[in-house]
């Protein structure tokens, strides 16, 4: 076409208003925006900014398929969206949501794959052409006789990327491709993606929340909050001011924060190049510490404070006590293979493994609802097979992935009620326990709300508050940070930190190892059913190669520190740590506390 | 306690599960429509069957329970429910009084609930109790013979095997046998000094 050979944008956006029917707010404020073929997009923004809506203009669900009052112009490839038909729209935009099972009609991957240019009616020869083409973009040539089902996370959602690429679209859409994904699945698909950049010509805009992975590809970065467009450029420039970002709830990528926050106390040149990796920041720093100190080679592990911390836990009494715990499914699966666990009371455990590591059964066997294949678990020295289901509720609370699995009342205060009421608390307790449920999870003046009405972070305390009202002892959080951006994930776990300084025993089970880090005193890891690591977190996390075992890795940030090993840079789990670090190192550590405090 | 707990474990299965054994087998009379071959036919008249009824036949005290292919049907369930009694409850002596009580309950229970005046004759009445014995007695040897089937057993003939040493419970808290750091799990790897700890852990 004439667009791409003139170099014309393949999409442009001009003016877009966007509200829903009934809704007083507009969800897009006047975006405009040009993309050009060829171009790989970073769309970034806290949850409910308007991502999703945006790219449902561009795929023609917004107006075709969802109504609502829209303003200005979608153009795609010079026509307006609102005046094709969602079939035409199809064949030149093709989205890939989160979860790929919803997207799958058929049974087996070849099928699926083309299913899409059957459907366009197109000879034999050019489908199978399609077929290879998609196939080798995805690299997905081994699963092609497979049934879609039997597929892992990752294997599925590249099966759904070949799909859209058989459609040989001139866009490709990719929300949150990762999100469900455990850290093995979610590095399938952005291997994938990245290979993508080489094999199509498409434009390819992605909402993602793991940066680190992703900005090294990306041409732009498009920043959206409230819905507007806040920042538009190179990623490099974009991520040169993290603050804009952390302010409006997106956790920059640690690399291009380092660098900023050290520039920003003096300590690297002001003309640094922003790094996208953690290699490339490793590499600056590196630069500096040598020129400095000069070449260092005593590499040690150092955990400061850890193994005294780790040690005082057994002075308190043991909560839960799993002996050669095995479990094997009806379907001969053995998920469990042996597992012998000691938490004690007050501690705040992060469990981390890949999807099928066990994690799950686990929790499932904590809670009494799997009976052990072998050996047993006790809570509070009782076997929880003996435990009735109104005395593990007031020992152990679960808090759901989704609080909506947990929201049935009318109102905020039955719902907190509900539990307390069950195991025969009424009257003037019911109440006592109520309000100071409220009153911690900071929901004083909703209690007549409907839960449901509430936003996704009230709702999550709505659901805490709910266990809290029951007084568990032990409190375990099973994904809680999945699908929400990084501001309410940290309000979240701040949360659970709270409780826990409280006394309340925490254990989260949790794929972001940045969270895992910055909040969780001992980290569990599970592979194929067995413990491979178990201890301070902050040891756990300097093992890289053993972690490495099970396809996890530390946080971003660790593993900048953990390059720095040979400069005396301990295993570091947050940025501020790096960063203080690096200043003693560099400036002495009374000059490094003292800026350190003063830039916050 | 555990004792005790057989000895429940026996009485209370035996008591259920008869009746319900025999209600089962009517069941499939019925609809395999072995009534055609005149077995169990008597059993099943075609409405439910109330559950005094049931414990008459399985006392062999009604007079059409002791006729033909219906004694051959209760005989098979004292034989079939006190065999799997027997081998889930794994003590002879409890499988032996849960029969002579099972007996006994159900005697009572007609007795006193339904006010039926049950009288009994040797050994027309008893020969279920004899079927009882005799097969929990075989229920016994066989296990006896064959030894207790383990969960690792079960995992062997599917094909998975597990070495010994994972089989065996440990105590926890351990220390790393290399540099003494506190373990609070039979984890793979030590914490603090990365040593593979499979081996010594379970030696």
């Amino acid at each position: 076409m004439t667009n791409e050979s003139a170099g014309e944008p393949v999409l442009k956006i001009q003016n877009l208003w966007f509200k829903f029917h009934g809704s007083k707010e507009y969800v897009l404020k006047g975006i405009n925006l040009a993309f050009k073929k060829g171009e790989f997009v970073l769309l970034i923004g806290p949850s409910g900014c308007g991502k999703t809506t945006l790219i449902n203009t561009i795929n023609g669900i917004i107006p075709h398929v969802i109504e609502g009052l829209r303003k200005g112009n979608v153009y795609l490839l010079g026509k307006d969206v609102k005046d094709m038909k969602l079939a035409e729209v199809s064949t030149h935009v093709a989205t890939v949501f989160q979860d790929p099972e919803t997207q799958f009609f058929t049974l087996s991957v070849i099928d699926e794959v083309v299913f899409g240019p059957e459907n366009l009616k197109l000879p034999y020869d050019e489908i199978e052409r399609r077929l290879e083409f998609a196939v080798k973009a995805t690299g997905i040539e081994d699963l092609l006789e497979k049934d879609v089902m039997s597929l892992s996370g990752g294997q599925k959602q590249r099966v759904a990327i070949a799909s859209a690429m058989a459609m040989m679209p001139d866009i490709l859409i990719l929300d949150e491709p990762t999100t469900n994904l455990d850290p093995k699945g979610a590095a399938e698909v952005l291997r994938t993606i990245a290979n993508l950049r080489k094999q199509t010509n498409a434009l390819i805009i992605l909402i993602e929340h793991r940066l680190e992975e992703v900005t090294k590809y990306a041409d732009r970065v498009l920043v959206m909050h409230n819905g507007e467009i806040i920042a538009n450029g190179p990623p490099r420039e974009v991520f040169n001011n993290p603050d804009l970002l952390y302010e409006i709830g997106i956790r920059p990528p640690w690399a291009a924060e380092t660098i900023v926050r050290l520039r920003k106390l003096g300590l690297v040149p002001q003309d640094t190049r922003i790094p996208l990796t953690p290699d490339e920041a490793a590499e600056i720093i590196r630069g500096i510490l040598m020129e400095k100190l000069g070449v260092k080679s005593d590499s040690q592990i150092v955990f400061p404070h850890e193994e005294e911390e780790f040690s005082k836990a057994i002075n308190r009494r043991p909560v839960i006590e799993i002996n050669n715990l095995w479990h094997q499914y009806p379907d001969g699966t053995v998920a469990l293979k042996g597992i012998n666990l000691v938490i004690h009371e007050g501690e705040f455990v992060g469990i981390i493994g890949q999807n099928g590591a066990g994690k799950t059964t686990l929790l499932l066997h904590i809670l009494g609802i799997l009976r052990p294949s072998y050996g047993e678990v006790r809570v509070f020295g009782r076997n929880v097979l003996r435990m009735s289901v109104g005395e593990l509720s007031q020992s152990i609370g679960l808090i759901f992935q989704n609080p909506d699995l947990m929201l049935f009342q009318n109102k905020v205060w039955d719902e907190i009620a509900f539990g307390p009421k069950n195991i025969g608390i009424h009257g003037k307790e019911l109440e006592e326990r109520v309000k100071e449920a409220i009153e911690m999870m900071r929901l004083v003046g909703y209690e007549k709300r409907h839960p449901r009405a509430l936003s996704r972070g009230q709702r999550h305390r709505v659901a805490v508050a709910s266990i809290l009202a029951m007084r568990p002892k032990i409190l375990i959080a099973d994904e809680p940070t999945t699908g929400q951006d990084f501001g309410a994930s940290r309000k979240y776990l701040e949360l659970l930190e709270k409780l826990n300084k409280a006394g309340t025993t925490i254990i989260v089970v949790s794929h972001d190892m940045d969270l895992i880090a910055r909040y969780a005193k001992r980290v569990v890891v599970l592979k194929e059913g067995r413990v491979l690591l178990d201890g301070p977190t902050r040891a756990v996390f300097s093992r890289e190669d053993l972690l490495a075992e099970t396809d996890l890795a530390p946080p971003y940030v660790t593993r900048i520190g953990n390059q720095l090993r040979e400069y005396g840079i301990p295993t570091v789990l947050t940025v501020e740590e790096l960063i203080f670090y690096i200043a003693s190192t560099l400036m002495g550590p009374e000059w490094a506390k003292e800026k350190i405090l003063e830039a916050m | 306690m555990e004792k005790i707990v057989n000895y429940l474990k026996a009485v209370w299965l035996g008591f259920i599960s008869l009746p319900i054994l025999l209600v089962i087998l009517q069941f499939i009379a019925r609809e395999l429509y072995l009534s055609r071959f005149g077995i169990l036919i008597t059993l099943y008249k075609g409405q439910p069957i109330a559950i005094n009824y049931i414990v008459r036949w399985l006392l062999l005290i009604e007079p059409e329970s002791m006729q033909g292919a219906n004694f051959w049907a209760v005989l098979a369930v004292w034989g079939i429910g006190w065999f799997f009694v027997a081998d889930w409850v794994r003590d002879f002596r409890a499988t032996m009084t849960g029969i002579f009580l099972t007996y006994l309950l159900y005697i009572i229970y007609l007795s006193l609930y339904h006010h039926y005046s049950v009288v009994l004759c040797f050994p027309e009445n008893f020969y279920q109790v004899f079927m009882g014995v005799i097969v929990s007695a075989l229920a016994h040897l066989r296990r006896k013979r064959m030894g207790r089937i383990t969960f690792f057993d079960k995992l062997k003939r599917a094909g998975i095997e597990v070495p010994e040493a994972y089989q065996v419970d440990i105590k926890i808290p351990l220390k790393c046998s290399r540099c003494g750091a506190l373990l609070l799990s039979n984890t793979k790897y030590c914490w603090k000094c990365g040593k593979d700890l499979e081996e010594t852990l379970y030696s």
